[in-house]
């Protein structure tokens, strides 16, 4: 609670305000209301006193309506306050926590955890701070006034009535303690159960591929059950603890028919003396049961603040602390020994290269020999484990994220499009593109399927373009990618899913760009890369042979390989 | 139409049916509910008799000074309150488990009936929206037909009971304070439609601000790459904002409720009072007027919770809409009326077939031919003439215009459509991973393969060395559509869960497009042994991999234009040549 209300500051005043105007307006309106109306009871009914009553009732009647405006007031308030504080403030700070999150953390973070620390522990957190405090608040209240009257009267008897608090207070601490760990867990199995349903949904395709419905619906079944159940286990609990509190805080109506009935016998109170503690009891006993409830609440709040503050907490690896912005001129790139290491192996091993701006370089080798990686180092997504790679001789950690991203334009081999339109997806750089822009892109990708769809560049497409086929995906997010002007293209096997011809289409609109770009290839076809200033063959992590397509192929070595291969499987029969 | 995150779902219109159909799911707990009446009826009435114990001990036993009276009305308290609070703690118990039963089916009818809906549901509409209404609208379902359900029941009885107390104690006081609850009535009855568009303005926001929150978090590497960080928090931001204007919008009048009955109810006491005291007395006496005013008092406290509930009925309808709309949307690919199950050899026809995903645009015009059991063909053509979508129609993800696909010479739609994707596979261009263990992504669909055969199968596909090297060999989790792996890896993957998937007919749409060559080159003989007894149709870019297949099918303007082996289509000097040549002078020179 104190983290939340800590989290932006100048909001502590507001928020107790407002509780105060729900209290108060909620405890003159019931409480001070109640009081006159037994003074018209007591002087004006039974005391005859009936020009008193008037007054006294138009007295309840506004007392009530101030009291039910302040507390509407204030519930408006809060409310407002809740949604706005937690929904504009915290949520979106977390959002842009998730954005400023290294592939690390993506790497290792189911999404489905995040989307339910998204929505459902925020939709905690904003009713508790709206509900906790104003609920806690009205029940200390209205014990502690009763308890003062009750102990006004007679002392004695109001602590024998509360004999049973103590024990309800270590209740309470015990179930406190025991059930935190239940709480915690519940939201970890929901977490996965929010997972596996999204992957679910995402893969339907498959599962209807592979006719799995039925094992899927088991499986959900079985999920589902597991949440169920540890709902029962939390439901349970909780049911008998509020069951034992109820036990106890009855047993103070009975301690006070004993111990009231003897007193009064005894004479040590009057019967209306009796009365007033009867009818006040209910206020010293009420507050344990709702108290209850109130724990219930309270834990699953813990458990939720704990969990944002942990994605606000996230420290990502790679961090944004560079100060000097890469121009969007002509840099030269060097890679300077360096090597990679994911999970105890070596991806990537003392690798050096050079790339000097306005030329074409290639990576060929074979899956797993770390190709993608070298793209991702430029980006940053990975970082060296070793060695340095440099821009003009300044290690790239000293540019600004934004800036050394802007630098490059990349198509990775993992094409991801947006449910939106065309146009918003190939101008994501930059929204207010013009739509020249967007088409002139296209036209570079030779993604002039767009032209065919009836709505062009406003057609939406699906969730990660389903309604296209792999080829025209891989076109959109070239164009995407050509879009940003970008002094370096990186294009990490793009052409896997084009047809030939669409693929020296598109390599011959890149090759004629109107302004100096640096090419970085990926690919397996040896014509995709032969062009090139200079290939890089890589495998194992090593860069084993390197030069231009004729000094290579003399080598006679890994290269010359797989272009026998390639060529060979043309090659075989002439008979035509 | 495509939905997407910032275009609100439809709002449904209020359909009174719903209401049963959510009463339809606690039917089978009908007796525990009826159990539970009992039970909280009990307990009422059971608390009645504590106050009355009071009022006694008041009365008699402390003006007689009986002090055994008072330890015998005390052990009876002590009994009362014991079997109450016993009461209680059954009732609860038994809500609590009919209110988890009740989400537990409901999410399982939703689920099931989300598996079974066509992929084009999928495809036109964010995720994240089919997502909430799984995970979250289901949670808010139940409690109506149970808590709520049971808490009205009670108060109407409470109500009565007061009501009968009145109406016997004064009858124009009584419609005094009717009169109050006719007013309330109004409130709530002009306020209602409007809280029910609000709370469905709210969802709708919700969901769009969800969906956009789901798809960033997919697709967050785009957005890291391209600096678009600012930009999306500006939209997000700006959906958040706009839900909790919603979420605002509603208060006035979900606080409504409370405010007026608290008002009116305290208005009405005093009215009684005022009336009472100044228009009927002298000819109804004092403890009339008092016992009235307290009537009041307490009448209104059912009344409460009844208009209370009232605000979560509402509520809650505009959740169960949304589930019932789904799990009501129509499964337009499913079984005929007596599906035939039969065994696949692999002889398929396709006759004169037409397409279209949108009805207006032809993506197969008329596409024929015949496929043997147990024959390797190859289907080629530029990117977009219609390749993938032959594959979605052979697993039947679309149902085509006209023309007819027969499988063994029975129509498509006559065999049991489970049955015919069992046996017709198709390695698609996305591969998804699930998060789970690389073995148990590779036994999917098929949990009874042996580690040995998945072993097997990944030597074959010289995968099995890496899957070793991993720190947790097979049992490596796989997070987020295995991020970790390079996308080679990821298609072997999938290429052997295929495999392992055991089909009859195996579609391999680009299925080695980002292995490399020498890779390829290493697994194609021993592929060709895994897949020897299968009929195989595969798509591909670079003809040399497909020069060997028995028939090549070349794919131009929506229809089959060339078909052939590989050298009648050579001699044949049309497309076919043309595209070989040309990919074949790329190594020429």
């Amino acid at each position: 609670m104190k983290w939340v209300l800590n989290y932006k500051k100048g909001i502590k005043l507001k928020y107790w305000l407002y509780n105060f105007m729900i209290v108060f307006g909620g405890l003159i309106s019931t409480i001070f209301t109640a009081m006159v109306l037994g003074v018209v009871i007591d002087k004006g009914l039974n005391g005859g006193q009936f020009d008193l009553v008037v007054p006294l009732l138009l007295c309840v009647v506004l007392i009530t309506i101030v009291g039910k405006i302040l507390s509407y007031v204030g519930i408006l308030c809060m409310d407002n306050f809740g949604e706005k504080y937690v929904g504009n403030v915290i949520k979106q700070d977390c959002y842009k926590k998730i954005n400023d999150l290294d592939q690390e953390f993506f790497n290792e973070t189911p999404i489905g955890e995040l989307t339910t620390v998204m929505t459902s522990d925020m939709w905690t957190i904003r009713y508790n701070i709206c509900y906790i405090v104003k609920t806690f608040l009205g029940i200390v209240l209205r014990f502690v006034g009763a308890l003062c009257y009750c102990l006004f009267v007679n002392w004695k008897l109001t602590i024998l009535i509360m004999i049973p608090m103590p024990i309800i207070g270590l209740l309470s601490k015990n179930y406190i303690k025991t059930s935190s760990k239940l709480y915690q867990k519940r939201r970890n199995i929901i977490s996965s159960f929010n997972n596996y349903i999204q992957e679910n949904i995402e893969a339907n395709r498959l599962v209807k591929n592979f006719g799995v419905e039925q094992q899927e619906i088991a499986k959900f079944k079985e999920k589902n059950k597991g949440l169920s159940r540890h709902n029962y286990k939390i439901r349970m609990r909780f049911i008998n603890f509020y069951n034992r509190v109820n036990i106890l805080s009855e047993s103070m109506t009975i301690l006070l028919v004993f111990f009231g009935g003897i007193f009064t016998i005894k004479g040590w109170i009057t019967i209306g003396q009796l009365v007033a503690f009867s009818s006040l009891v209910g206020y010293l006993r009420d507050p344990f049961i709702e108290l209850g409830s109130i724990i219930d609440e309270w834990q699953n709040f813990g458990v939720s603040v704990e969990r944002i503050k942990k994605l606000l907490g996230a420290k990502s690896k790679i961090k944004d602390i560079g100060t000097i912005t890469l121009t969007k001129e002509d840099h030269e790139i060097v890679f300077d020994h360096v090597g990679v290491q994911f999970d105890g192996t070596w991806v990537l091993k003392n690798i050096s290269f050079k790339i000097e701006p306005g030329k074409t370089y290639a990576f060929i080798g074979p899956v797993g020999s770390g190709k993608s990686t070298i793209t991702r180092l430029l980006l940053r997504f990975v970082e060296p484990t070793k060695g340095k790679i440099q821009i003009d001789g300044i290690d790239i950690k000293e540019y600004t994220m934004e800036s050394l991203r802007d630098y490059f334009g990349y198509v990775s081999q993992t094409t991801f499009l947006f449910s939106d339109t065309i146009r918003n997806n190939v101008s994501y750089s930059d929204l207010s593109m013009d739509e020249e822009k967007v088409y002139e892109s296209i036209d570079l990708a030779e993604a002039e399927f767009v032209y065919r769809l009836p709505e062009k560049i406003k057609t939406i497409i699906g969730e990660n373009g389903v309604s296209l086929s792999g080829g025209e995906k891989q076109r959109l997010s070239l164009a995407r990618a050509l879009a940003k002007n970008p002094k370096v293209l990186i294009l990490d096997d793009i052409t896997s899913a084009l047809d030939f011809e669409t693929e020296i289409a598109v390599s011959n609109n890149i090759a004629a760009l109107n302004y100096a770009c640096t090419k970085l290839i990926i690919a397996q076809k040896i014509f995709s890369v032969k062009d090139s200033d200079c290939i890089f063959v890589l495998q194992d992590g090593k860069i084993s042979e390197e030069g231009t397509h004729k000094e290579l192929l003399k080598k006679k070595g890994f290269y010359h390989e797989i272009y026998k291969i390639q060529k060979g499987s043309f090659g075989g029969e002439k008979s035509w | 139409m495509v939905n997407k995150y910032d275009v609100d779902e439809q709002n449904t219109r209020f359909d009174k049916k719903n209401i049963l159909r959510l009463l339809s799911y606690a039917k089978k707990h009908r007796l525990k509910l009826f159990v539970t009446f009992l039970l909280s009826a009990v307990a009422t009435i059971l608390s009645l008799f504590t106050t009355k114990i009071l009022q006694t001990v008041l009365d008699e036993v402390i003006v007689q000074a009986d002090m055994k009276k008072l330890i015998f009305y005390t052990l009876i308290e002590i009994i009362l309150t014991i079997v109450i609070v016993v009461f209680s703690k059954l009732k609860d118990q038994m809500l609590a488990k009919i209110n988890l039963s009740i989400i537990y089916d409901l999410k399982n009818d939703l689920f099931a009936h989300i598996q079974y809906l066509s992929a084009d549901y999928f495809d036109t509409r964010p995720h994240g929206k089919i997502l909430v209404r799984v995970t979250e609208y289901t949670e808010q379902v139940s409690s109506l037909i149970t808590n709520q359900l049971v808490n009205t029941i009670m108060n109407f009885i409470n109500l009565i009971f007061v009501l009968i107390f009145m109406f016997t104690t004064n009858i124009s006081l009584t419609w005094l304070t009717l009169v109050g609850v006719l007013i309330l009535i109004v409130i709530f009855a002009s306020t209602s439609k409007i809280k029910r568009t609000l709370r469905q303005d709210i969802n709708n926001k919700k969901a769009n601000s969800n969906a956009y929150l789901v798809e960033s978090l997919k697709g967050i590497s785009t957005t890291q790459a391209f600096n678009r960080e600012k930009t999306n928090e500006k939209i997000y931001g700006n959906l958040t904002s706009i839900q909790v204007d919603a979420a605002n919008k509603i208060r006035p009048y979900s606080n409504l409720g409370w405010f007026s009955i608290g008002n009116i109810s305290s208005i009405t006491t005093c009215a009684i009072y005022f009336v009472g005291i100044k228009i009927l007395y002298p000819n109804i006496s004092v403890g009339t007027i008092a016992a009235m005013g307290s009537y009041s008092e307490r009448f209104w406290s059912p009344i409460r919770s009844f208009f209370n509930t009232i605000d979560s009925f509402i509520e809650t309808m505009t959740y169960l809409e949304r589930i019932l709309e789904t799990i009501d949307e129509e499964i337009k690919i499913k079984n005929s009326e007596h599906p035939k199950n039969i065994n696949i050899s692999g002889h398929i026809v396709f006759d004169h077939v037409y397409f279209s995903y949108d009805g207006k645009r032809n993506v197969l015009n008329g596409i024929a031919f015949e496929i043997l059991p147990g024959e390797k063909i190859a289907i080629v053509g530029e990117t977009g003439s219609g390749k993938t979508t032959i594959t979605n129609l052979l697993a039947r993800f679309y149902d085509i215009a006209s023309g007819g696909i027969y499988f063994d010479g029975v129509e498509i739609k006559e065999i049991d459509l489970y049955a015919l994707r069992k046996q017709v596979t198709i390695m698609q261009q996305d591969n998804f991973l699930f998060s789970d263990t690389i073995m148990n992504n590779l036994k999917y669909g098929n949990e009874n393969i042996s580690d040995k055969q998945v072993h097997e199968v990944c030597e074959k596909l010289e995968m099995d060395a890496f899957i070793r090297s991993l720190p947790e060999g097979y049992n490596t989790v796989l997070e987020n559509n295995g991020k970790t792996l390079s996308e080679g890896q990821r298609q072997l993957l999938s290429y052997a869960r295929v495999i392992l998937n055991n089909p009859k007919v195996l579609v391999l749409d680009e299925a080695t497009s980002k292995i490399d060559v020498q890779t390829e080159k290493l697994i194609q003989t021993k592929v060709k042994d895994l897949l020897k007894d299968k009929t195989t149709i595969t798509i591909a870019h670079r003809l040399s991999t497909i020069t060997d297949s028995d028939k090549i099918l070349l794919i131009k303007d929506c229809v089959v234009k060339e078909e052939g082996t590989h050298e009648e289509l050579m001699r044949l000097k049309g497309d076919y040549y043309k595209l070989y040549m040309s990919q074949y002078a790329l190594y020429d020179k």
